[in-house]
């Protein structure tokens, strides 16, 4: 086991397209770090670098102490999981798994007592003389991740590994690899661009944009404290509403709201950020700072999301009952105290610190 | 769906009728071989003589060299295959993975070459054949052969390797293979049915050619079955009893490759691999 270091990774194609943009990232040893982002944001690329099937432009990887820049794939320590599990379709469950120590010239017998350990971790024993064709989607992605642990690699890449699965067996393949990597405690670099999966297995996160990190945290920490307008909008479903408008004297305004902020020092042009459970149906004395009406109602049972229009803006609110709402329907709003935030309407989009909801990791 | 009787019926007889005119040349030259003499215009229709004989096979190889022919013949076939195939499996892979200058134009060319008659390149050809000093060799015919199978073969190759996940290959990487490990145990593998097809297309290349062959080869003792098959035919009068019976011969080994090979050529080998 060992921790992985990027420095100032640049990863630059021969035709200019610049897919990752100066990434500095540690991933601890033994951590799962979960690398996010829209399709295109460069975190597929980073996790090929690090595992060598592809060339870094600048900058160094290290696996433990060793800069592993040029070193072949297979001399990295590393074991990767593909998204289309990648099996070698003319062998065995067994000979796919043993087939990463053969080609590192490990003993026959502890080949096999590998490989039916690993079988046993993930109920592979009577599938270990199939070949991959014989298999169920679920059953070959276990024998992929089988692939990666039999080699008790530094560390364990994965890429997109459950987005080929239905959504019944993805839920459980995702539970069950979070109990891997509780038994096994392997450094873990995993890339998806489901944010859910992002928010449950990873002991922290790197979302990407665009080739650039964004930020680098614990799920919750994400989720509360986004550094910026995108990693806001990105983690949590139904994504944060966004309206945008003026701040004049803590009081923000825009879209035909009004909302006194305290203790902002920001003035001019932001937006206003609002997850849709902090959005509430103002009720009794409490005063509505917006009223519209309901264009579409989903009624889940435990919860209720409703969907409307501010001044053109799309917005979400998930109220967290079961409510008789029907669309066309006037609602009265309100936002939870303190629980919004607030992003410079510059490029960069930064949130805007405000003492009510201050950044844990400062200071 | 079912569909009605009558055109059933209809596609069932355009088959057999085209599949009539596929087989009745065939028939007629076994009828041939098997007639005693050399009775070619025989009004005749059953396919087995009344007074059938296999003398003109027995001739074929007690009075004819037809085995050192077919000897030739192997030995030409055989090494250009070889030469064929071992080229084309590695050119191709080059072709399907790596992103070099001139791979657009160089298959570009390829695909050219095969638009030329080869009637067209035989005296060029000859004319650097006689340079090197080859002809009446089995070299000069065997590299002319090479050249003319290799774009198809070429082609052929990288569409299969075209169809093999790239990620095979960087699992096995990752799995500690080198470049050429992975290519050599888990793409090659894998490329089985392509490289059957490019054998058996390198083989037929070499075994049934004609012309070449009677442009290069010029002594007896040298001739391919083709060329051999053709002496039978001589000013005056043709031995077609002989012709008929070398001609079965000839066209035996490469039914039984086909009807061998035929469980290769089937696809979906690298089903299950990765999912689409």
């Amino acid at each position: 086991m060992s921790e992985i270091r990027l420095t100032n990774i640049i990863k630059r194609y021969e035709d200019g397209f610049v897919a990752v943009k100066n990434a500095q990232l540690e991933i601890h040893d033994g951590e799962f770090m979960v690398l996010v982002g829209p399709s295109g944001c460069g975190k597929s690329t980073t996790l090929r670098m690090i595992a060598g099937l592809e060339e870094v432009s600048e900058g160094d990887i290290f696996v433990g102490d060793q800069r592993v820049n040029d070193l072949e794939p297979g001399d990295r320590d590393i074991a990767m999981v593909f998204q289309n599990y990648a099996l070698y379709p003319h062998m065995t469950v067994r000979a796919n798994m043993g087939f990463g120590l053969r080609m590192r010239g490990v003993d026959k017998n502890e080949i096999d007592h590998r490989v039916n350990m690993a079988a046993k971790i993930l109920s592979l024993e009577n599938l270990l003389n199939r070949k991959p064709k014989e298999m169920s989607g679920g059953q070959r992605q276990r024998v992929a991740v089988g692939r990666a642990i039999v080699r008790q690699p530094s560390a364990f890449l994965f890429d997109e590994p459950l987005s080929n699965l239905d959504a019944k067996l993805r839920v459980q393949m995702r539970t069950e690899l979070a109990k891997l990597h509780h038994q096994l405690k392997t450094t873990t670099v995993y890339v998806t661009h489901d944010q859910v999966e992002a928010m449950t297995l990873g002991n922290r996160i790197t979302v990407m944009n665009e080739g650039v990190i964004q930020q680098v945290d614990t799920p919750l920490n994400l989720y509360r404290h986004p550094r910026n307008r995108f990693v806001a909008g990105f983690i949590g479903s139904p994504a944060m509403n966004f309206i945008r408008g003026n701040v004049m004297e803590s009081v923000f305004s825009g879209s035909g709201i009004r909302l006194a902020l305290d203790k902002v020092s920001h003035q001019g042009p932001a937006t206003l950020g609002v997850r849709p459970e902090d959005l509430t149906i103002a009720k009794g004395d409490t005063t509505s700072i917006f009223s519209v009406p309901i264009e579409v109602v989903e009624r889940m049972g435990h919860e209720t999301v409703l969907y409307f229009q501010l001044s053109g803006d799309p917005l979400v609110a998930r109220i967290e009952e079961d409510l008789a709402i029907k669309a066309g329907e006037n609602v009265p709003f309100t936002i939870k105290s303190q629980r919004w935030h607030l992003f410079e309407a510059t490029d960069d989009e930064l949130r805007i610190e405000h003492l009510a909801h201050p950044d844990p990791n400062k200071n | 769906m079912k569909e009605p009787k009558g055109i059933t019926l209809l596609r069932h007889a355009v088959l057999i009728l085209f599949s009539l005119f596929a087989i009745y040349p065939a028939l007629n030259v076994l009828s041939i071989s098997l007639r005693p003499g050399d009775r070619l215009r025989s009004t005749d229709l059953s396919i087995i003589p009344e007074d059938w004989s296999v003398d003109s096979y027995i001739s074929l190889f007690t009075e004819q060299p037809f085995l050192t022919w077919l000897g030739n013949s192997l030995l030409v076939s055989l090494l250009v295959t070889i030469f064929g195939v071992t080229l084309a499996s590695i050119g191709g892979y080059a072709f399907s993975r790596f992103r070099f200058v001139g791979r657009g134009a160089g298959m570009a060319t390829l695909l050219t070459t095969q638009m030329f008659p080869a009637t067209m390149l035989m005296l060029p050809l000859y004319v650097m054949i006689a340079r090197l000093h080859l002809v009446d060799t089995f070299l000069g015919l065997m590299l002319f052969y090479t050249a003319t199978a290799m774009p198809f073969c070429l082609w052929q190759m990288k569409g299969f390797y075209d169809t093999i996940p790239v990620s095979l290959e960087e699992a096995a990487r990752i799995d500690g293979c080198s470049r050429w490990q992975s290519f050599v145990r888990v793409t090659l593998p894998l490329a089985v049915p392509g490289l059957v097809i490019t054998a058996l297309f390198s083989f037929m290349t070499a075994w049934s050619e004609y012309l070449v062959a009677a442009q290069v080869l010029q002594t007896s003792e040298n001739f391919t079955l083709p060329l051999g098959l053709k002496s039978f035919q001589e000013t005056m009068s043709t031995q077609w009893g002989l012709y008929a019976a070398g001609a079965i011969l000839v066209s035996l080994p490469v039914v039984i490759l086909f009807m061998v090979l035929s469980r290769y050529l089937v696809s979906g080998m690298t089903l299950g691999a990765v999912k689409e």
